[in-house]
């Protein structure tokens, strides 16, 4: 997603941060949030979450297949609701973004872009929308359902 | 995206909830951001310009061919129901409903840029093919939605129309005369599209030509900013205009612009 964005955008850093009013993802958060809140340039970007994939699943268990393999992994993922250790995730983050920042901290607090992180309730997938704004319309209570 | 909560836990968030990963509703979160714009922007019905960036996908899933049933291992309920819960949460879907559902004039403000894996799609975890799908970013050049087309239509919509004054009602018409400023930094806007295109760019409405293009001459010396002077123009009452910033573009003429819709005059 970022190398598609550095097609479109790269080429005109000065204006970049401005393009966009709204920005809405769910995964990509993390891009989005570095790339118009704390105003990383692409080419940061691409090398930091490089790196933090690259430290972060370095430990994965290469191509082994086969319904044995499936299953320990399926019995893990249950047992420890997760594959992966979301506070190891959360030390390599704080280390990059610094232990203090928020997710919505932005360089300039004047800064127009609006941004939204998509997750889902645990007891029924209802669509949640964390964001940096309030808007000046009703929104429908059944709206994402 | 394909079952990213698999990899973690959820995440609690004190005095809120817990919450897991949102691409399990809407993986691609189109619909929500146009939503959400609404909720925004209520007195806007639509935006100037909507990009989704994709992930990936697998060029198998577009296929239009039907295969047979082969046995109950490899189709059978639960390889299907797997399947089924993978379909759904691919975002190329969600595009292609969206784009279903909108005219030709809408389609020219969606644009949508994504890759195609060479191969099976890879795991969520998969570091080692990271290169790979960098690579192919730059060797898939989409003929319909390349980034070149996105960028132009990104820096039109930087353009807006000001009137200077209120409109005169004569001979069953409005004349509305005003400027055509650009909000953002106009010299690097400018600057930008000329890049792009080097043929004569134009200011038209669906009846006439407004003006010229002429970053030399529309540039504020001082300050750098974008202003055109002076466009008069005719609308219908409770007509839709619109202005379209209209060039050549690999021999095929391409319009892109901003509205204005008035009412209650």
């Amino acid at each position: 997603m970022i190398l598609l964005l550095e097609l479109v955008l790269v080429r005109y850093p000065e204006v970049v941060f401005d393009f966009a009013d709204l920005l809405l993802c769910c995964t990509g958060g993390l891009i989005v949030l570095s790339l118009f809140l704390r105003q990383w340039g692409v080419s940061q970007c691409i090398q930091v979450f490089d790196n933090l994939s690259r430290q972060f699943f370095r430990n994965r268990e290469g191509k082994r297949t086969g319904i044995i393999h499936y299953l320990r992994r399926l019995l893990k993922c249950w047992l420890l609701d997760g594959y992966y250790d979301a506070s190891a995730l959360e030390d390599a983050l704080k280390l990059n973004f610094g232990i203090h920042q928020r997710m919505f901290d932005s360089l300039q607090p004047s800064f127009g872009t609006k941004v939204a992180v998509t997750a889902t309730k645990i007891s029924d997938a209802t669509p949640f929308v964390f964001s940096n704004y309030n808007g000046l319309g009703i929104r429908n209570p059944n709206c994402g359902e | 995206m394909l079952i990213f909560f698999r990899l973690f836990r959820p995440a609690q968030i004190s005095s809120v909830g817990t919450f897991q990963d949102g691409g399990l509703k809407h993986n691609n979160p189109i619909n929500l951001a146009l939503w959400e714009s609404r909720h925004i922007w209520p007195a806007v019905d639509k935006p100037d310009i909507v990009v989704s960036l994709g992930t990936g996908t697998e060029k198998d899933s577009l296929s239009l061919c039907a295969p047979s049933f082969r046995n109950v291992f490899q189709d059978g309920f639960l390889q299907r129901l797997r399947r089924f819960f993978v379909s759904s949460l691919q975002g190329q879907r969600a595009w292609t409903e969206l784009w279903n559902n909108l005219d030709d004039r809408s389609r020219e403000d969606y644009f949508r840029l994504n890759i195609f894996f060479p191969g099976e799609e890879p795991a969520m975890d998969d570091i080692n093919r990271m290169n790979e799908l960098r690579e192919c970013v730059y060797l898939q050049p989409n003929s319909e939605y390349d980034p070149q087309r996105t960028t132009f239509a990104l820096l039109v919509s930087t353009f807006f129309f000001e009137l200077n004054g209120i409109p005169v009602y004569q001979t069953g018409r409005y004349y509305c005369s005003g400027i055509i400023r650009c909000r953002l930094k106009g010299s690097v806007i400018c600057q930008a599209l000329n890049r792009i295109h080097q043929a004569t760019l134009t200011f038209m409405t669906d009846n006439e030509i407004l003006g010229y293009f002429e970053a030399s001459q529309d540039l504020c010396d001082i300050c750098s900013r974008y202003k055109k002077m002076w466009i008069l123009l005719y609308v219908i009452r409770r007509s839709l205009l619109r202005f379209s910033y209209k060039a050549s573009y690999k021999e095929r003429e391409r319009s892109v612009g901003f509205h204005i819709i008035y009412s209650g005059l």
